[in-house]
């Protein structure tokens, strides 16, 4: 009872705002998806929208850590070697063809976890050595690259478990699991955004960081607290990864990062800080994955794709920087 | 053609060849030039995390065993970045170039020249495989430049294509994942598709797609053709293992695993499993064993006197294609378990050096 | 007698070389009102952040009902029932009202981390009410106007009445600055209804309003106090006189350095307008005329400079440079028209503390100093070695890094950025005296006075009105916004006094 009002009272005043702000990458959806579905009759079929629901559950998964890094003002350029060292490791404690492991869906929340703690040691560098979160997290990516490649050696473990191979690959109720599990987190990630002094923290620890500090806040706490969350959706977006292919694999994180950099962008989310949603960045991810599908339908090359993505991005960043008149705005 | 007449084939061939160089090598008892202690070896590759380039890796550390030099085995990984090939290989020859012998698998193309180059100038010894420059070749003056060791990739592509459309029973469309276009092997072998396909009227190639090697993107991509041709796909053709792997995943997660033919080329361990299983169709395979020993294989015999110096030898005797082996279900149970070293002992010896060679390649 | 809410003795606070506040001794007692007046600068806002915890003081004692206290942060202030609205916009824009009201305070509305939305609004919503507003505690920061927003930064300083059942201490920095009459009514009405159980601290530059809702006032000027009055009692005259203090011996003798001022009119603006800051402001500017604009925080004066060189435009009205109407299309262009603009903020926005004191002179106008391969240093020596002889620069040689000059010289070489080039046609001085001493100050000023001379039209705005007066030809003040008054000096000079009524 509690909760329904708790909900209500937030939306009541804030759901228009709410779409207002989703506006942007809802609309590149529509236009992507109407428009592909014009060019090629194969594209707005059932099966198709499968597969993109499929292909996106990992990249937005990924964002919703990634939103919430960017929004408080940091940046995470760990993901690769962190999904990387993820990935292997819950590859060996799965049923496996190197290892005598098998913990079963328990490699989930290993994997979630040992991310956490990947994403606690790039907040704490930030916080306690003061070191930019960019370099930071290029530090912490590169050392999970090589725990990965360790990991790995001259064999990749193949993954032998059938209850988590099927769940990579099937579907249930008609949707691929990974979509399900996508949603899931794209649900806890907007509870924590909208509902948990961490997720509101994050936008004023972004959006005016010094009013953060005068207001008495443990601004460092609760930056470590973000990188810890980001992840933790990186190792559970790892392990989503690896079961769909049956293999740790220390490539399994190549390109994810510029992705959910992007799709934070054109979500809505500023790169300065403050703004944003998970659910931005999320429509923004399903619009990638329409865009990169389509690119396939149509025939067009992967070099294509890259080209239009870095099109859409200078497109939101130009709208978004339309409003302000200040002249005197820094830019970097 | 079938694996029986590759076979007979490929042994009259070396055969002649065998003549040939018998004829042509000089008398054994050359001037050694290091000794046995200081001889350095050296792999130099991308990395080590997918399983052709491991086997590169352990090919060589076998071969450092046996001859008695595992000491001086040392492993150089580029992570893809040319510029970072070269300078490990600068790097390591600031002690001892002299003895020190590089097998290179090249990152690219044209990072050929400056190795070789550096390998003239501080006297160190190089053997290349896959790829070169074009318009240089080992007996152009380049005389540290021991070998190359090329792989006829159009030829690896006809024959993997060859399997695939009879595995389709000469009809039916095909789909293609393409390696990195901007390497020599994924132009070849995709070439060598394209002739197949353009001598089989009934086969149709319905798309194709570069697949960066990786099967996190081969995936998606499959998927989404499925969804657009449907049953219109009879064959999927991947330019390596890695991509034809993640066409099988997609494939089974579509609940069509075995049941539409997949080829791929590099012979890892996993795509011969599949194949064993019959969830993969053929791949082709170089013996990445034999391609990370060879180079220092022939560098030892050089800097130990058993041979006489490259620049003595025949052209064909310093750039070569190497011999491949077509894998389908047939001989996949040979090849499913890790090679040891007595496979490979007679060809290293310095008298078969050119066991595996199957014609000149400049 | 009660112990004291608050009361603090021989409080100092240094930034670099100037002193803030110098021996500052005040009491607040138990449920009463006291007001803090004086002229910017004098030090008021440094005491508030003092009391709140936002900085440390260099030397004297805080006491706390009676206890001595010394705040490491901000929430140890907090913790004591000390709330306070700063004068600066606090609040967060991507968040809701009610959220920033409660920020740091949500208590109970924020159980094991998760929010209770439900007990969050009603909690902000029963603040807002206080304070007469009817805008939804779930409506985003952003989308509030100017003055909801002052009265949102209200509620949020009453939130600190939330957390502790002790008697709360408020400190208010200018909570009226940006509202209209009714806003105004219900903040001055709110005051009195914490006079019951709350001691407040009000910061104002409406004497008025000060007079009608404290008990006491203090009066501060140049970091100390000089006086407290009852405020019943006391007129707002009174006040007035404590805050400018007695004349100082050193008065500016002006009438030595006068210019023969032009009829023509360089820089003209009529019925210039931008929403919330200023309205309908016309004047003109002859060649050699100083112009002085007086006013308080809030009154636009600022705003109307850096809309004169081009950082912000106007929303109506024109601007004629030498009769010619332009619309500038940012600074750029306005130091492509001769204007030139030596900021408020001297460290982060006049100089640039890294670079020499020749790269910063020569800045404006680079162009005039690159020769065919690039900047000509010597040339740029020898420019630089010129100006800091004439404008009696101190500084041990031409390469030595800005921010190692003492504030005075610091502004020198602010101003002679503009003056490098070609001579400027118009200068903006946007409080060019600020945390100067006495000699600095009149050195500044002699030299403003010789730019006059020298052709240039010169607009300065500054609340030093004793050397407002001694500098400027012509004197407008400002208020709220409009132009309240105008003075030609030399025909009608008024007294500091004047000024300050039409000022406040």
């Amino acid at each position: 009872m509690a909760l329904r009002q708790a909900v209500e009272s937030r939306f009541r005043a804030g759901i228009l705002s709410m779409v207002r702000r989703t506006s942007g990458p809802l609309l590149a959806l529509f236009a992507l998806t109407i428009g592909f579905a014009v060019a090629e009759s194969q594209f707005a079929t059932l099966a198709n929208l499968r597969n993109i629901l499929d292909s996106s559950a990992v990249p937005l998964v990924l964002s919703i850590g990634m939103t919430f890094v960017i929004r408080q003002g940091s940046i995470d350029l760990s993901i690769e070697g962190l999904m990387a060292a993820c990935s292997l490791v819950f590859a060996l404690v799965v049923a496996n063809d190197r290892m005598q492991f098998d913990l079963g869906w328990l490699g989930l929340p290993i994997a979630a976890a040992l991310g956490a703690v990947f994403g606690l040691a790039n907040g704490l560098i930030v916080t306690r050595l003061r070191v930019p979160s960019f370099m930071a997290t290029l530090g912490i990516g590169s050392t999970c690259l090589g725990i990965a490649m360790l990991l790995s050696g001259d064999q990749p473990p193949l993954i032998r478990d059938p209850a988590l191979r099927h769940w990579g690959l099937g579907q249930s109720f008609g949707v691929p699991n990974l979509a399900l599990a996508a949603a899931a987190c794209l649900a806890a990630g907007f509870f924590v955004e909208q509902f948990t002094r961490l997720g509101r923290y994050s936008y004023v620890v972004g959006g005016a960081e010094s009013v953060a500090r005068l207001s008495g806040l443990n601004v460092d706490l609760y930056k470590v607290g973000v990188f810890a969350f980001a992840g933790l959706m990186t190792g559970m977006a790892a392990a989503m990864e690896s079961a769909r292919l049956g293999i740790g694999h220390v490539e399994i994180g190549a390109g994810q990062m510029l992705g959910a950099i992007t799709a934070v962008v054109i979500g809505g989310t500023s790169l300065s800080g403050g703004s944003g949603s998970v659910l931005g960045s999320a429509i923004a991810v399903l619009a990638l994955a329409v865009l990169a599908d389509g690119m396939v339908f149509v025939g067009a090359t992967p070099y294509m794709e890259k080209a239009i993505q870095g099109g859409i991005v200078l497109v939101a960043a130009i709208v978004a920087g339309w409003q302000v008149h200040d002249r005197l705005r820094v830019v970097k | 053609m079938s694996e029986e007449r590759v076979e007979t084939t490929a042994a009259a061939v070396v055969l002649a060849l065998a003549l040939a160089f018998a004829s042509a090598s000089p008398a054994a008892g050359a001037q050694a030039l290091c000794e046995k202690s200081q001889i350095r070896l050296v792999n130099s590759m991308r990395e080590i995390a997918q399983p052709y380039h491991a086997n590169l890796s352990k090919g060589g550390r076998m071969f450092a065993r046996w001859a008695g030099l595992e000491g001086q085995y040392v492993l150089q990984l580029n992570q893809g970045d040319s510029d970072k090939q070269i300078a490990l290989m600068r790097s390591i020859l600031a002690t001892n170039p002299k003895c020190t012998v590089f097998n290179v698998e090249p990152n690219a193309d044209v990072v050929v020249k400056p190795m070789v180059d550096t390998a003239n100038q501080t006297g160190a010894w190089i053997v290349t495989h896959w790829a070169h420059n074009r318009g240089m070749h080992p007996f152009d003056g380049y005389d540290h430049w021991i070998a190359h060791v090329a792989v006829n990739s159009e030829e690896v592509g006809i024959a993997v294509s060859e399997q695939l459309v009879a595995a389709m029973g000469g009809k039916g469309g095909l789909v293609a994942l393409q390696g990195r276009l901007d390497t020599d092997p994924a132009q070849k072998r995709f070439a060598g598709l394209k002739s197949v396909v353009a001598r089989h009227p009934g086969i149709t190639l319905l798309a194709q797609q570069p697949a960066n090697w990786d099967r996190t993107v081969a995936f998606p991509t499959i998927q989404a053709w499925l969804a657009k041709y449907g049953d219109r796909i009879k064959g999927i053709w991947a330019a390596n293992d890695d991509m034809a792997l993640g066409a099988l995943e997609a494939l089974r997660a579509a609940g069509l695993a075995g049941r539409i033919p997949i080829v791929g080329v590099d012979g890892i361990p996993e795509a011969i499993a599949a194949i064993a299983r019959g969830e993969m169709t053929a791949t082709v395979s170089s013996d990445a064993f034999y391609q990370g020993s060879i180079g220092l294989a022939m560098g030892v015999c050089v800097l130990t006197g058993q041979v006489p110096p490259p620049q003595t030898w025949a052209k064909q005797q310093r750039e070569y294609y190497l011999r491949t082996t077509v894998i389908t279900k047939e001989n996949a149970s040979r090849y499913a378990t890790e090679p040891t070293v007595e496979g490979y002992v007679d060809e290293w010896r310095c008298d078969k050096l050119w066991s595996r060679a199957s014609g000149p390649a400049y | 007698m009660s112990v004291a809410a608050l009361r603090v003795e021989g409080l100092c606070k240094r930034f670099g070389d100037t002193y803030a506040l110098r021996g500052v001794t005040l009491e607040v007692r138990p449920r009463e009102v006291v007001g803090l007046v004086g002229e910017n600068g004098a030090g008021k806002s440094t005491l508030l952040k003092l009391l709140a915890g936002v900085t440390r003081p260099d030397g004297g004692t805080m006491m706390v009902r009676g206890s001595a206290v010394r705040w490491r942060k901000v929430r140890d202030a907090a913790d004591a029932g000390i709330g306070i609205m700063f004068q600066e916009s606090s609040l967060v824009p991507d968040i809701t009202v009610a959220e920033n009201v409660l920020l740091a305070h949500e208590g109970s509305a924020v159980r094991l981390g998760i929010y209770r939305w439900h007990e969050l609004f009603a909690r902000a919503k029963a603040l807002l009410v206080k304070l007469g507003m009817t805008i939804s505690p779930g409506a985003d920061a952003h989308t509030l106007s100017f003055s909801e927003r002052q009265l949102v930064e209200f509620a949020k300083a009453l939130a600190v009445e939330t957390r502790t059942c002790d008697a709360p201490i408020l400190l208010l920095d200018e909570p009226t600055s940006a509202l209209d009459e009714r806003g105004v009514a219900t903040v001055l009405q709110t005051i009195e209804e914490l006079r019951t159980h709350a001691s407040v601290v009000l910061v104002s530059h409406r004497l008025e309003e000060v007079r009608r809702v404290c008990d006491r006032i203090y009066v501060m000027k140049d970091g100390s106090c000089v006086g407290e009055r009852d405020a019943r009692t006391c007129t707002v005259e009174a006040l007035q006189r404590l805050m400018i203090g007695h004349e100082t011996g050193t008065d500016f003798p002006r009438e030595a350095v006068r210019s023969q001022l032009a009829e023509t009119v360089c820089l003209e603006v009529r019925q210039l307008s931008r929403r919330d800051k200023y309205v309908d402001v016309s004047l003109a500017l002859r060649h050699g005329e100083v112009l002085g604009i007086a006013g308080a925080t809030g009154s636009g004066c600022e705003e109307l400079c850096r809309t004169l060189f081009g950082i912000v435009p106007p929303d109506s009205g024109t601007m004629l440079l030498d009769g010619r109407t332009v619309a500038l299309r940012g600074p750029s262009d306005a130091v492509a028209q001769g204007i030139g603009y030596v900021p408020a903020d001297r460290p982060r926005e006049g100089i640039i503390g890294a670079m020499s004191v020749t790269e910063n002179m020569t800045l404006a106008h680079l162009a005039q100093f690159c020769g065919r391969w690039g900047i000509d240093r010597r040339r740029e020596r020898e420019v630089a070695e010129r100006w800091i002889e004439r404008l009696r620069i101190v500084t041990p040689c031409a390469t030595t890094r800005a921010s190692d000059l003492s504030g005075g010289n610091q502004q020198k070489v602010a101003l002679a950025k503009w003056l490098v080039g070609k001579p400027p046609r118009v200068l903006i001085l946007d409080h060019p005296l600020r945390a100067l001493d006495v000699v600095a100050r009149r050195d500044i000023l002699k030299t403003i006075r010789e730019l006059a001379c020298d052709g240039a039209g010169i607009v300065v705005v500054a609340d030093a009105l004793d050397e407002l007066l001694a500098v400027s030809d012509t004197l407008i003040v400002m208020r709220d916004g409009r132009i309240s008054a105008r003075y030609s000096i030399a025909q009608d000079r008024p007294t500091r006094q004047t000024i300050l009524e039409k000022m406040i």
